[in-house]
């Protein structure tokens, strides 16, 4: 797992989960400092898993102040179905989705374009220079993957949640979630095929 | 490529990828900023296709009058030119059109000034209950009865032990009487014993 980077995985004892309901229903009610706890309380595993979805984006700020705008907005018709981590989840993943769909897909197409030709015309001497190939290679590939895959990418292999998990997230069946969790395994090994053959 | 190597991999570039970039400082104001923002915007939108659908109804009445004026604008066989003759009801229709749409923008702005008001008048009223030693203590108190509420739930729900429920719910009662989460153990407690009185 990545360094120092927090992952959504942990639900917390059934203690925990009542908190967290009960310090919802304050911030619904419009309690300003419970506001302010519960931004403090869910903000770095946000952070954290919206820059992972976003394929390590320079900035998340917008992306997140986004999810906890619609957390705020959202907040009086939690229904308790599930945890509030999981709610808090789901509403990164429709963000990060929605923000992907609009700008960030058609920007790093528009660098993929721009991009390979002028940089492959000097090989990589070193190995630091080598691993930042790499590292771009795997973004890249990561970037190109439709959102629905590299959620499932994400989620499994860096938040490193159950598929039981997944599937409470997404809404879809366990078998669901294993299909889909395989497709985009294969599509991503496709991709990092081509990038390696270029 | 195998499932394993694929999975090295991306986390090796996660790795490599270093932290999450910084957010700047006070998340919470500044999403309560962006979320009065919105607000203020919508009913300013609001307020304005109010007018663009009044004002287009406007134009459809004028337009309507237009050739009937143009007529009427033809000198008469007296040479005298014909006063423009404006139906009272397309008058009327008129008039009341701009009173409604006066009226219209008058509460949008006053629902825009009264919602910034309540927020700033919230806040303000937060800010003060946070100074307050009092509110600080009795906040304890909740804290302290909250917990000994959940805990009672998760011994009922979670681990469905009903008798040592009943018994961290008659705790919150005993010990705070007064506090409202006092009133939900109660009707917990009249939930279990309906529910398993013979056991209890």
């Amino acid at each position: 797992m990545a360094d120092g980077i927090p992952t959504v995985s942990a639900v917390g004892p059934p203690e925990a989960a009542h908190e967290e309901r009960l310090l919802l229903a304050e911030v619904a009610a419009g309690n300003s400092a419970a506001w302010g706890r519960f931004v403090t309380a869910h903000r770095q595993r946000v952070v954290s898993l919206a820059y992972r979805l976003l394929a390590w984006p320079e900035e998340v700020d917008d992306v997140v102040q986004e999810v906890f705008l619609s957390a705020l907005a959202g907040a009086r018709t939690f229904r308790g179905d599930c945890a509030v981590s999981t709610w808090l989840t789901t509403i990164t993943l429709n963000e990060c989705r929605r923000r992907w769909r609009r700008r960030l897909l058609r920007r790093a197409r528009l660098a993929e374009r721009a991009e390979p030709k002028s940089r492959r015309e000097a090989p990589p001497s070193d190995t630091a220079a080598l691993q930042r190939e790499r590292f771009q290679e795997v973004r890249s590939a990561l970037r190109r993957l439709r959102p629905r895959d590299r959620e499932m990418i994400v989620l499994r292999h860096l938040e490193d949640m159950s598929i039981a998990r997944i599937s409470d997230v997404l809404g879809l069946g366990r078998s669901a979630v294993e299909a889909r969790l395989s497709r985009a395994r294969a599509r991503l090994r496709k991709l990092l095929g081509e990038a390696a053959a270029e | 490529m195998s499932e394993d190597s694929i999975r090295d991999l991306v986390r090796w570039a996660d790795g490599r990828a270093g932290p999450p970039p910084p957010l700047s400082a006070d998340l919470a104001g500044r999403v309560l900023l962006r979320r009065r923002r919105r607000t203020r915007i919508r009913v300013t939108l609001g307020a304005g296709l109010c007018l663009a659908v009044v004002a287009l109804g406007g134009a459809g009445l004028f337009e309507r009058s237009k050739d009937a004026r143009i007529v009427a604008e033809q000198p008469s066989e007296s040479g005298v030119p014909r006063r423009p003759p404006m139906h009272p009801a397309a008058v009327a229709e008129l008039t009341r059109l701009g009173v409604e749409a006066d009226l219209h923008t008058r509460i949008a702005a006053g629902m825009s000034a009264a919602r910034e008001q309540q927020l700033r008048l919230r806040d303000l009223r937060h800010r003060l209950v946070a100074d307050d030693p009092y509110e600080q203590a009795q906040r304890q108190v909740d804290r302290a009865a909250r917990i000994i509420l959940c805990r009672a739930e998760s011994l009922h729900r979670d681990h469905g032990l009903p008798a040592s429920a009943v018994a961290a719910y008659r705790r919150v009662v005993e010990l705070f009487p007064a506090n409202p989460l006092a009133e939900v153990a109660r009707r917990r407690l009249s939930e279990l014993e309906n529910s398993n009185g013979e056991t209890l």
